[in-house]
């Protein structure tokens, strides 16, 4: 078990370093002078002569990537073109909303979404499944800014039981939340369906009826129990996921997140900026990423004996589970 | 009675297209798509591009009425003409950002899939880095720097789409290349090409096109959420994100303004959605439910 938790922690290093060259090696084709973006248009050659070889812009990609991740990982960011301050700050500023409101979103979603899957996968081909299903189908194609949108036009300019826009008071972030949970317990319960549809049809299940155990225990404790686990692998990938939606949602409700950073900064071309919020950003994913299959390992015993009884590399153990 | 007769031999073709028939939601979304498609096409006969970017401001802000179907926006400009141009952009968005991610995932997720080990070692680990970029984000940073255009947005969205098509095919091959019939070619002396072209692809495909379907209508949705942010194509093109950014400061006096290009959108990738649907259950049954 130590062993796999060690090798799970150590894979997340080169893929953040790869995100990193990533997103640098595509920001770095970004057309214009970075220096001239620092200066203003009326900069003298000088001037932009003396800051390229302050920042280090007339260097080679290599050597001014190296330098970056250097600085990165003593947390140094670089500075915004724009106005100057540490680029890290802002992100960091910004970020517990944009958290908290993926956070309260997938938690609502997952609420909502486990259960009415597993009712509808118990009840298949009810009116209920189909009503959750239509239901979740039509949801999964609506775009999440446009369900604000309705949201704002019916609950706050309407109705006017609810705020359209501002955080100040916990009333503002009900529209936001709501707008960010619908889509995803659509989906949660798609997923929670078919996982559950699949482990209801296994032989265990089929064993467990033959030997006379009650209905409701035959699903609640043999089959939810293993159709959890995908579920909740599901759900990380979602909340992670979440982070990059939710900046789309934020802007329809003029919420101050990392949406708001990074378009701003993208308008910008306020580079550094741009780094360091989706660095951020991704890093942050592939830590829910790791906290997931962690807990995966960790509930599923069929991952746990793999690496606590048979000790000898296994490649087959090993193509299952990266 | 000569055997042949007593069985009644159909072409896989001939009986997904017979599955895919009793499907009634897929067939009225196959149709839909249709009208969606033909009246992008044949727009310019319907009403013309003028209508859709010249203003107009004495009629602006006018609800739905019989001259102007879905009312005016801001500008004066008929609504109804805007949705329908805005149709060819979201669909050749779609259309092309599929098209790229699979053209470039197809040929990663297959010689990963077939060759396995190293080579595939080192593309799905380059995958797991794309992966970890959302997709929405990862489209930000490419329309960063290439900048605003259709054409930038078409890399964009296709770019954030490659890593989890590759891993489909990838898998999807995987499946195949453990099956008999390619064991049976292998021991025949086929080349890795020819097993590749003629017996791989052929039973690949239909979850491809499945996946295809899905895909375009996760693309509209994107381009409309870019534009909307004011990072996909800029105005006055008749897009949808567009329409739907502009009518953000009209939704108390022009409601109408903000539910109809919704609409479209939602009409649109549900249709593509069903038909995935409706695609994957003809194409293998068993996978129903």
């Amino acid at each position: 078990m130590h062993r796999y938790v060690l090798k799970r922690v150590l894979m997340v290093i080169p893929i953040v370093l790869g995100v990193t060259l990533l997103v640098y090696f595509i920001m770095d084709l970004t057309p214009g002078n970075p220096a001239m973006m620092i200066l203003g248009d009326a900069a003298t050659q000088e001037d932009i002569d003396r800051v390229n070889e302050e920042y280090g812009f007339n260097k080679p990609f290599i050597e001014r990537y190296v330098s970056y991740m250097t600085d990165a990982l003593q947390g140094n960011f670089g500075k915004s073109y724009v106005n100057g301050r540490p680029v890290m700050v802002e992100v960091l500023a910004k970020f517990p909303l944009t958290l908290s409101l993926a956070f309260f979103g997938v938690f609502f979603a997952s609420l909502i979404g486990v259960p009415l899957g597993i009712q509808s996968a118990v009840k298949q081909y009810s009116l209920f499944d189909s009503v959750s299903v239509v239901t979740a189908m039509l949801l999964s194609a609506v775009p999440a800014f446009w369900l604000g949108m309705i949201f704002i036009l019916l609950f706050a300019l309407r109705l006017r039981w609810l705020p359209p826009s501002g955080i100040e008071t916990w009333r503002h972030y009900i529209l936001p939340v709501a707008t960010v949970t619908f889509p995803q317990a659509a989906s949660i319960l798609r997923f929670s369906r078919s996982t559950m549809l699949e482990t209801i049809r296994q032989d265990y299940i089929r064993t467990a009826r033959a030997k006379g155990a009650k209905e409701s225990v035959v699903i609640y404790k043999h089959a939810l129990k293993n159709a959890l686990l995908p579920i909740i692998t599901v759900i990380g990938v979602q909340f992670g996921g979440l982070l990059g939606g939710i900046v789309i949602v934020e802007s329809v409700f003029s919420l101050p997140g990392m949406g708001q950073l990074a378009i701003t900064a993208i308008r910008m071309k306020d580079v550094p900026q741009i780094m360091a919020a989706i660095i951020f950003l991704s890093f942050v994913f592939c830590l829910i990423m790791l906290v997931v299959d962690l807990l995966y390992a960790f509930v599923d015993p069929r991952i746990r004996s793999i690496y606590s009884v048979k000790r000898e590399r296994s490649s087959h153990a090993n193509k299952k589970m990266f | 009675m000569p055997i042949r007769k007593c069985f009644k031999s159909n072409s896989m073709m001939a009986d997904v297209f017979r599955r895919f028939l009793k499907n009634k939601l897929a067939l009225i979304s196959l149709m839909i798509l249709c009208v969606i498609v033909l009246s992008a096409v044949f727009a310019n006969l319907i009403v013309p591009y003028n209508k859709a970017i010249s203003q107009d401001i004495v009629n602006k802000l006018q609800p739905p009425s019989m001259q102007h179907w879905f009312g005016t926006d801001q500008f004066g400009r008929d609504v109804f003409a805007r949705i329908l141009y805005g149709t060819r952009i979201s669909l050749l968005i779609g259309v092309c950002t599929t098209a790229g991610a699979l053209l470039i995932s197809g040929f990663l997720g297959s010689v990963a899939g077939y060759y396995g080990g190293r080579v595939d070692n080192i593309i799905m680990r380059l995958m797991d880095v794309l992966m970890c970029i959302p997709a929405i984000l990862l489209a930000m940073t490419v329309i960063a720097t290439l900048g605003q255009s259709i054409q930038n947005m078409i890399i964009a969205i296709g770019i954030s789409q490659i890593s989890g098509f590759c891993r489909i095919i990838r898998s999807v091959i995987l499946n195949l290349k453990g099956m008999d019939f390619i064991e049976a070619a292998k021991s025949c002396g086929a080349r890795d090409g020819r097993i590749i072209l003629t017996h791989i692809i052929p039973n690949a495909i239909g979850p491809i096109i499945v996946q295809c379907s899905m895909n375009i209508a996760v693309s509209i949705i994107g381009a409309a959420s870019l534009s909307f942010i004011g990072l996909g194509v800029s105005p006055p093109t008749p897009e949808w994100g567009i329409m739907l950014s502009e009518a953000k400061d009209h939704m108390r006096t022009a409601p109408y303004l903000s539910t109809i290009p919704g609409i479209a959108i939602v009409v649109t990738a549900l249709s593509f959605n069903l038909l995935g649907d409706g695609l994957r259950d003809a194409l293998d049954p068993r996978l129903k439910d």
